[in-house]
This record gives C-alpha cells, sequence and structure tokens, in this order.
C-alpha cells in the first residue's frame, strides 16, 4: 500500500505525481493538456463533481432499493473516511473500526427505542459514544505496532462484537434490534418515512462531516499525522507527544465512525452485532485501498464501489457478492498500487494517437 | 565551567555486546565537543544514550544538573537536547518547508500551532534555517525527493530549529560536498555561544575546525580527553585510532 515515490500530500498543492517525463518539443498542445489534465485540482475536482452530480440526481432516476442502497453506501463512506483518519494520515491500519461504527449504531437505537427521535441529537451522542469507546480501547490499542496493532484492533473488535451479543437487555442480543422507528433530523421538521428523505438526510450529514474531516486532514493537523506516518521516531526526536496525537487521532476516527453508524442505523431500522463484524472492517479497508489511502474522497468512491459490486452488481450473479469483491480487490492493487485518487491520465505522446 | 550533560558509569550492552562500558563523561556548557573512535567504539550509541533514543543497562546521564536517565525522548528534546542522525531523517511526504516548520513546532513556545494562520507564521520564522544550511530554493520540493547530501542539510536544518541548548550531530559532514561541509562549518560556528555541540565525526580535518576538546572512545570506553592537537599527538590514540587511517604523517598535514 505505501507508495514508493511520496502518495499524495493532504495540501495538494506539492503533487509530487505530477509527470515529469520528457516529453518530445514539438507537441506543445499534448503537453498542455497534459498538465491541465494532471493538474491537482483538476484530478480532484473532476471526480468530485461527477460524484455530486450522481449523488444529486439518483433519486429521481433509482428506484427505492437504489437510494437504500446509496445511502448504506454514504453510511459505510464515512466509516471508510475514518479508515483514511487512521491507516492513510495516522499510519495505524486498524482492523477493528467497525467496532465504535457498531457503538455508534447501538446508541442511535437505543435512543431511538426510547422515543429520542431527534436526528441530529442521535449523530452528536453516537459519536460522542463511539468516541468513549476508542478512548478507552486507545489506551491499549495505541501502544502497539505493526502485526500487534492489527491483532488488537481486530481483537477489541471481536470483542465488542461478542459483548453486544450478549447483553441481551441492552442490545437485544444477536438477534439484533428491529424496528427502529424513523427520525426527525431537527425538531420540529417532518419524520424521515421515505427511502428519499433518509437519503437527502444521509446525505447532508455525510456532506458535512467529511467537509469536517478534509478541512482538519489539510490543516497542520493532517501534516502532523502524516509526519508520524513517516517516522515516527523522528517525530518523537523532535519533541514531538507521538503517541497522544495517535490516541486522539484514534478518538477522533472513533467518532467519525460512530457518526456513520447512526446514519447506517437511521437507513436500516435495524442493528445488530454484525454492523462491527471483521466483514465491515475489511470492506472499508479495501475501500480506503481502493480509494488512495490519503483520499477521504477516494474512501467514499470506494465504498461506493464496494456496496454497488456487493449489493448491486451481484444480482446477477445471486451469492457471488464476495467473489467479485475479491476479483475487484485483486484487480485493484494490481492496476491501482495508488487508488483511484492516485490514478494518472495519460494522453498519447504524439499528435495523431488512438486516444 | 560546568557540565551541561554529566555522565556517570554508564554502561549499555546489546546482548553479550557492550557498545559503551562504565562510562564517566563530562560536556561542558558551551563546548564544541567532538567524539571520536573508530568503528563499533560506542559513539553513536552515547549520543542515542543522551537523547533518550535508548535507556542505559546501567548508569547514570545528568542534563541541566537534573537526572534524565529515565526521561522520554520527546522530553528530552523539548528540555532542549536536539539531534541529527547518521542516516539523515526526514518526513518523506511533506514539503522541505514543512519539515522544518513540524521540527520547529514544539520548541517555538507558541499555543495553538495546529492552526493555518499560527502555523504558517511559524514556517516563515523557520525560513532563517533553510538559508542557513543552504536549501531556500528547495523548500517546496517533498522531502522524500530530495539527494542524499540535501537530505543531510535538511536534517541539520530540522535541529538548528529546534533552537537547542545542546546539539548531537553524528556524522555530520558524511557524504557532503566541500561545499556543504563548509556551510555545516560556519552554520556550527554561528551558533549561540551558550550552546554546547557534541559532534561525532571520523573526519579528523572537521573535528579540529570545529571542536576544542576532543573525546576518543575505544571499545565503549574512554580513551583520551584534549584539545585536537593533544589527542592528534597522543601516542595511545594513534595506535587505537589513528594508526588505522594511515600514516602519522596525515596527522601532521592536519594539524
Amino acid at each position: 500500500m505505501s507508495a514508493p515515490t511520496s502518495p499524495v500530500t493532504p495540501s495538494g498543492s506539492a503533487d509530487p505525481s505530477v509527470e515529469t517525463e520528457p516529453v518530445m518539443p514539438t507537441v506543445r498542445a499534448s503537453q498542455t493538456a497534459r498538465t491541465i489534465l494532471s493538474s491537482p485540482r483538476l484530478r480532484v475536482g473532476a471526480p468530485a463533481t461527477a460524484a455530486a452530480v450522481l449523488l444529486l440526481i439518483a433519486p429521481s432516476t433509482f428506484d427505492g432499493y437504489g437510494i437504500g442502497l446509496l445511502s448504506k453506501a454514504l453510511a459505510l463512506g464515512v466509516l471508510a473516511v475514518s479508515v483514511v483518519v487512521l491507516a492513510g494520515f495516522a499510519g495505524l491500519p486498524s482492523v477493528g473500526q467497525a467496532a465504535p461504527f457498531m457503538v455508534g449504531a447501538y446508541t442511535a437505537g437505543i435512543m431511538g427505542q426510547h422515543g429520542h427521535g431527534i436526528g441530529v441529537v442521535q449523530l452528536v451522542c453516537g459519536a460522542g459514544a463511539a468516541a468513549g469507546f476508542a478512548a478507552v480501547t486507545g489506551l491499549v490499542v495505541i501502544r502497539t505496532r505493526e502485526l500487534a496493532f492489527l491483532m488488537t484492533t481486530l481483537a477489541v473488535g471481536e470483542l465488542a462484537v461478542a459483548v453486544a451479543g450478549q447483553w441481551h437487555s441492552l442490545t437485544g442480543g444477536t438477534d439484533g434490534m428491529y424496528g427502529i422507528p424513523p427520525v426527525r433530523p431537527v425538531p420540529g421538521t417532518a419524520l424521515l418515512d421515505s427511502d428519499k428523505s433518509v437519503y437527502w438526510y444521509v446525505l447532508a450529514a455525510t456532506v458535512v462531516v467529511v467537509a469536517v474531516a478534509w478541512r482538519v486532514l489539510r490543516s497542520p493537523v493532517g501534516k502532523l499525522l502524516l509526519a508520524c506516518r513517516d517516522h515516527e521516531a523522528r517525530m518523537r526526536s523532535a519533541g514531538h507527544p507521538v503517541t497522544l496525537y495517535q490516541w486522539l487521532a484514534y478518538v477522533a476516527a472513533g467518532a467519525l465512525a460512530g457518526f456513520g453508524g447512526v446514519l447506517m442505523c437511521t437507513v436500516n431500522e435495524y442493528v445488530s452485532p454484525a454492523d462491527g463484524s471483521f466483514a465491515n472492517s475489511a470492506l472499508v479497508l479495501l475501500a480506503v485501498v481502493l480509494g488512495g489511502a490519503t483520499s477521504p474522497l477516494g474512501a467514499l468512491l470506494g465504498a461506493g464501489l464496494i456496496v454497488a459490486t456487493r449489493d448491486w452488481l451481484s444480482g446477477p450473479f445471486p451469492g457471488h457478492g464476495p467473489l467479485l469483491l475479491g476479483l475487484m480487490f485483486i484487480i485493484a492493487v494490481y492496476a491501482l498500487p495508488n487508488g483511484v485518487a492516485g490514478v494518472k491520465v495519460r494522453l498519447p505522446r504524439r499528435p495523431g494517437g488512438s486516444a | 565551567m560546568t557540565g551541561v550533560i554529566e555522565i556517570s558509569g554508564l554502561t549499555r550492552a546489546f546482548g553479550a555486546t557492550v557498545a559503551v562500558s562504565d562510562l564517566d563523561l563530562t560536556f561542558a556548557a558551551g563546548g564544541r565537543h567532538a567524539v571520536i573512535g573508530p568503528n563499533g567504539a560506542g559513539k553513536t550509541t552515547l549520543l542515542n544514550l543522551i537523547a533518550g533514543e535508548l535507556r542505559p543497562t546501567s548508569g547514570r546521564i545528568r542534563y541541566d544538573g537534573r537526572d534524565v536517565t529515565r526521561t522520554a525522548r520527546a522530553k528530552r528534546s523539548r528540555l532542549g537536547i536536539a539531534r541529527t542522525f547518521q542516516q539523515p531523517t526526514v518526513w518523506s511526504s511533506l514539503s522541505v518547508a514543512d519539515n522544518i516548520a513540524l521540527a520547529a513546532w514544539p520548541h517555538a513556545g507558541t499555543r495553538g500551532t495546529w492552526r493555518r494562520r499560527r502555523y504558517r507564521t511559524l514556517s516563515e520564522s523557520c525560513e532563517r534555517h533553510l538559508e542557513t544550511v543552504g536549501i531556500t530554493d528547495l523548500a517546496d520540493r517533498p522531502a522524500g525527493a530530495l539527494a542524499h547530501g540535501e537530505r543531510r542539510m535538511l536534517d541539520i536544518a530540522m535541529a538548528l530549529a529546534a533552537d537547542p541548548r545542546v546539539l548531537l550531530l553524528d556524522e555530520p559532514a558524511a557524504g557532503l560536498t566541500e561545499q556543504g561541509v563548509a556551510r555545516l562549518l560556519a552554520a556550527v560556528r554561528a551558533l549561540p555561544a551558550e550552546v554546547t555541540v557534541v559532534v561525532v565525526e571520523h573526519d579528523f580535518a572537521f573535528v579540529s575546525a570545529v571542536a576544542d576538546t576532543v573525546t576518543v572512545l575505544h571499545d565503549g570506553k574512554l580513551l583520551a580527553t584534549g584539545t585536537p592537537a593533544e589527542i592528534a599527538a597522543d601516542a595511545s590514540v594513534r595506535t587505537a585510532y589513528l594508526g588505522d587511517l594511515g600514516e602519522p604523517g596525515v596527522v601532521e598535514e592536519v594539524r
């Protein structure tokens, strides 16, 4: 996953991946076109615009099932963005990130069943509960590295799932929590009782939280995390409290995951221990690999691709969703080592080339 | 003169190998110290112990009158001990300017550096360090794309940006061009008089040009201490170390 050269920097300005191969002097036009096409603004802007257009026209073109899938993809996308914070920036590839996601989902479920049906309140409380969960588990997790980190996050994730399955009085056990009532986004608004209204609510919440994450990751905070990922020992030698940074990143990522979990609960109106399963953690890690490890937008696109492959493309091949995902993963790792965000636009060297 | 770093009975063993053995040393405040010795004499281990990268097997390290033997390295760095590395280490996905700013961050004494505006101010105030080591042109390049010599200069600039009271340089001249060495010498000489410099180096010419006291280590033990001239004339040093480099004539030339 680690790029041999430099991965895309969060600032996007000092992009090292801009092509520097020698170009024949006679093809100025092509060269100019290449420069434009490989400019960071366009490379982020074009897919972002395409995704925005798709998300805006989707409710009027898709059926209820499609809209529901899109809502799920957004909720899963928020979880994927939390993995971007951890794996891409802080250099901590967690394989148990679905656990705080599940904590957020259960928080929303329990609140909904007890008559607290205001969406914004659920989001804040769910993110807070997940942050608290991450704050406690982070004390252990952050002390480990590499393989031990993978094992610890896996263990924390599986333990959280086991607890959710056993604690009948709170969670309803392994059967999960059914019939969670729909929410109102803020007091005084209409109940979100259709696929479309849920979709708009989930989309708005996702845009807000991803914009906040994006803004923070592009600030000096993102640089601190990247430096910890690049060379942790040097950060310590420079006097930075690296462990504190990593713990804070872990808590923030937990809050983000919890936020996604609340959205997932709103979409499904159902929560079960399966929400926190390793399968979910692995899927979003795949989404992040697909999207490019340091790109929140790429992670959202990756999550969309995964849901589309698993739940929609697999329609003609019933029962083969995991197979399709596996194939996609192999193709992604071979063809796009830097993810969708790392794809470079190539134009032919000479005028008259085929493409 | 009082010692800013006082080492007593310092021992560090790696398994059966004893890298630093029952060492007593004092680095006087404001001094320009060099530590030399043949390969495997324990020079880098000594720097790692002072900087806090390694914990000693036994012994004590006092810095500025306080015992820092068990103090974590980030804390020691914030107390004023900065270092460079034998293999220059930088944050490769960040720009050169960002590397300097991040190195200066914990020492800037301002709060809220995570805000864009404060960070920019900090980054601008660090430009002089780039100038000192002569890599101003490279400010916007990703640090991972630098050549070895440039990377070493950046590593040194990062240590300078920490505004240190004790500066530990691990073979700073290795792999530098003549011009680079000249810049490095100028940078060390331009340091405020109260800054203590400890440089580990093989190049005796460089050592003579920088240091006022030279400490010779051999097999983790103290062999000799003195001015560069005294060390160059010392017979036991010659056999242990300078003999490896060639004829005594080389040393005469250096002097």
